[in-house]
């Protein structure tokens, strides 16, 4: 069995299976009093409502992110810790397609064709020699490359700070006192809709089925003929993909800069570990959580002063965490070994 | 004595004066390290990689007008050799570089090494190495008040905190009722220029309604720009550096929040910053800000900026397009240079290090034509701020806009 796991390509030798679901009935009555909670709030004070709403066009943003870093710790089993890195190098490239002349939307579409290419080939090359090793080894990998991304595009772009033209222009509509930037609203959709269209792959493809088949037993998806290995390396080339919808996304109020998705990866791993590290949803529904959770205690709670933001966003995980391990949606595993 | 005595004696004193005379003429020729006949040897540390390598236009600059000077006659037929070193902003880098300079590369002086934090981790080591540390690219104002304990250290630009205050006298003048909002960087730097606004403001600081400060790690400013808006302010001070100001005037039009004034701080107020921001969408006609070097844009018929263009042209060509957008970073590495040259000048026929540093501590001179017109560089032995006017301006012109001056030259920035 061991042996022939291995040969398979198989990640683990461990058999996971599912004990519980993830989506518990109290969690969800939990979330839902909170979008309850949302919307009185924002009907009820126009301050509130705008905080909400940039805090879920922050937020997407989080979960995109950190929807790509469920998507390899389920095909991999570790954080890939260049996965921002990567989001930044990805969204250079869509800025020197509109700097070579293509239309804004036309390089968006190309960039996540690249970093579909770019994503699998980094797990062909780099991460496959390693994956059987060790966690760890794996895990030094994406620290490697973490380093080698950024001296790459420092190399070939500076460091200086770059400008895209704005995707979804500058317009500000207003609903009563609230305004909305068309820009927020364009990120929360496109970051939504990346979601979804992953969500149907997963869900309603043959790819997708085997996909989850290789994440999750690879040794018995490769008898019935799944070809685990790239199944795997695909998993990369989507992760790569969500995280240049994420960069591309950030640019437009973050702006090009070899550390624009550095901080966001920070929020990306809490929204990916609240939701639970092996649930796309979880990690969607975290992001949004934590982009709404911290403008709304900026705003309100007098002493979460920007020193205490994070650390108080972060004591708020750890009592999500300890109260349930596995996240939001995690789901507890048995491992026999 | 005997004769061979006698010879003894003969050659005893003729060696003794043969070595007295050795002496006395190497004592004549001793130098400073770094200075030959024909040279003067400087470097500097900048950050030409990294997140602040928008500045690395400074040292581009800096040599175009040492080169420029070299070939026009030199320093006392000295030519200038200056070494440009990248530090990438960080201070663990600085260090060694320091030494380097120090130590295998020689140089006379450490001269426009560029930021606060690579500043205060190698004035120690420059000190104690008694190597001047001369016109440091930050407007901290550490430099001007410590030059007791730190004699070999000087600034040269205006001081943030005196720039705050300024900012402060002219909202108390203009503005008597002015709901002001801050938003600062919540470091050594925006807390600075945070508490010169107040010390500015006088008995109005109770006009601030509220301070933000943002962490640099924070993805996104909407929080902040909706709590300043949500707290009714009017007046929009910012003290950030260039890449978050620009988020911010971006942001507040966003959120929608138009406050009837906004004051950004002068290191943010590059044409070049400017014009990105309306480009995404920022409202910034109205800003306010002060400038201590003349534009190259709106100022190009002074004998200044057209010295500065042609040095470029012959010189350092990669500028021009920065340059013709009116990026003040390149006047400011001029107006430095030139400062530099003056003072070597000034330091002695044959320049010594304690006689730049006297030169650098008893400027008088208005004949620096890189800086905003009328601006003095006057320095004493009590005064270790060369500059301490600014002009204040103002953009118009939206996107394709520019600063333009008004009112008089501000006096006694610190």
């Amino acid at each position: 069995m061991t042996t022939l796991a291995r040969r398979l390509g198989g990640v683990t030798q461990t058999r996971k299976s599912a004990v519980s679901t993830g989506a518990s009935v109290p969690v969800v009555l939990a979330l839902v009093g909170v979008a309850v909670f949302l919307v009185v709030g924002s009907l009820s004070s126009s301050i509130f409502a705008q905080q909400t709403v940039a805090g879920l066009a922050q937020g997407a943003i989080f979960g995109s992110l950190a929807l790509a870093l469920v998507l390899i710790y389920r095909a991999t089993e570790v954080i890939n810790f260049a996965q921002g890195e990567l989001a930044m190098a990805m969204t250079y490239v869509g800025y020197q397609l509109t700097i070579w002349g293509l239309s804004y939307w036309l390089a968006f579409a190309l960039t996540l064709v690249i970093s579909f290419i770019v994503g699998v080939a980094i797990q062909l090359v780099v991460i496959r020699p390693v994956q059987h090793r060790s966690v760890i080894a794996v895990v030094i990998v994406t620290v490697g490359l973490f380093i080698l991304i950024d001296g790459l595009v420092t190399w070939k772009w500076g460091a200086d700070l770059k400008f895209m033209r704005a995707p979804f222009g500058n317009t500000v509509y207003h609903v009563g006192n609230v305004a909305f930037a068309r820009q927020d609203l364009g990120v929360l959709l496109v970051s939504i809709l990346s979601v979804i269209l992953l969500g149907i792959l997963f869900r309603f493809t043959k790819l997708g089925l085997a996909m989850r088949a290789a994440a999750l037993r690879p040794a018995a998806a490769s008898l019935v003929g799944v070809r685990v290995n790239w199944m795997l390396a695909i998993g990369w080339g989507l992760a790569s993909v969500l995280g240049a919808v994420a960069g591309l996304m950030t640019e437009p109020s973050q702006f090009l800069q070899p550390t624009m998705m550095q901080p966001i990866l920070l929020y990306a791993f809490a929204a990916a570990v609240l939701g639970g590290l092996e649930s796309p949803v979880g990690a969607v529904i975290g992001g949004l959580a934590v982009g709404v959770f911290l403008n709304l205690t900026g705003q309100y709670v007098g002493f979460a002063t920007s020193e205490l933001r994070l650390p108080i966003a972060f004591a708020v995980l750890l009592i999500v965490l300890l109260v349930k391990p596995t996240g939001l949606f995690g789901r507890k595993q048995v491992r026999r070994v | 004595m005997g004769m061979k005595g006698r010879i003894l004696a003969v050659v005893a004193g003729a060696a003794i004066v043969a070595s007295i005379a050795v002496a006395a003429a190497s004592g004549a020729h001793r130098l400073d390290p770094g200075i030959t006949s024909t040279s003067i040897k400087i470097g500097g540390t900048f950050p030409l990689t990294g997140p602040a390598s928008l500045y690395k236009t400074i040292p581009a600059a800096e040599k175009a007008y040492f080169d420029y000077v070299n070939d026009h006659g030199g320093v006392n037929g000295r030519k200038i050799d200056f070494t440009i070193l990248d530090d990438a902003y960080d201070p663990s880098k600085t260090v060694p570089l320091a030494q380097q300079l120090v130590t295998s590369d020689k140089v006379f002086a450490v001269y426009g090494s560029l930021g606060t934090a690579p500043g205060l981790a190698t004035w120690g080591y420059l000190n104690q190495q008694k190597v001047p540390q001369v016109q440091l690219a930050t407007g901290d104002s550490y430099w001007g008040f410590s030059y007791k304990k730190y004699p070999w250290t000087t600034g040269w630009q205006p001081d943030y905190p005196g720039e705050a205050k300024a900012y402060g006298k002219y909202i108390v003048a203009n503005m008597p009722n002015a709901k002001i909002g801050v938003l600062f960087q919540n470091d050594a730097y925006g807390k600075n220029y945070y508490a010169g606004l107040r010390v500015g403001l006088g008995a109005k600081k109770s006009n601030i309604v509220d301070a933000e400060s943002y962490d640099v790690t924070n993805p996104s400013l909407t929080q902040q720009i909706l709590a300043l808006k949500s707290k009714g302010a009017d007046t929009f001070v910012v003290f950030a550096t260039p890449t978050p100001t620009i988020t911010a005037l971006v942001t507040a039009a966003k959120v929608g929040w138009t406050p009837s004034a906004t004051l950004i701080n002068n290191v943010s107020a590059n044409r070049l910053f400017l014009l990105a921001a309306a480009a995404s969408g920022a409202n910034v006609d109205g800003v306010i800000s002060t400038s201590y070097v003349a534009s190259s844009t709106t100022q190009s018929s002074l004998p200044g900026v057209k010295l500065a263009g042609s040095i470029i042209a012959q010189y350092a060509p990669s500028l021009q397009s920065s340059f013709a957008k009116g990026d003040g970073n390149i006047m400011y590495g001029f107006g430095s240079a030139w400062t530099l040259v003056y003072a070597l000048q000034h330091a002695g026929k044959t320049p010594t290090r304690a006689g730049l540093l006297k030169a650098l501590h008893s400027l008088n001179t208005s004949a620096n034509p890189f800086v905003y017109p009328g601006i003095k560089l006057q320095t004493s032995a009590k005064d270790n701020f060369p500059i301490e006017q600014e002009m204040m301006i103002k953009w118009a012109g939206g996107a394709t806009g520019d600063w333009a001056p008004f009112g008089n030259l501000l006096t006694n920035v610190r």
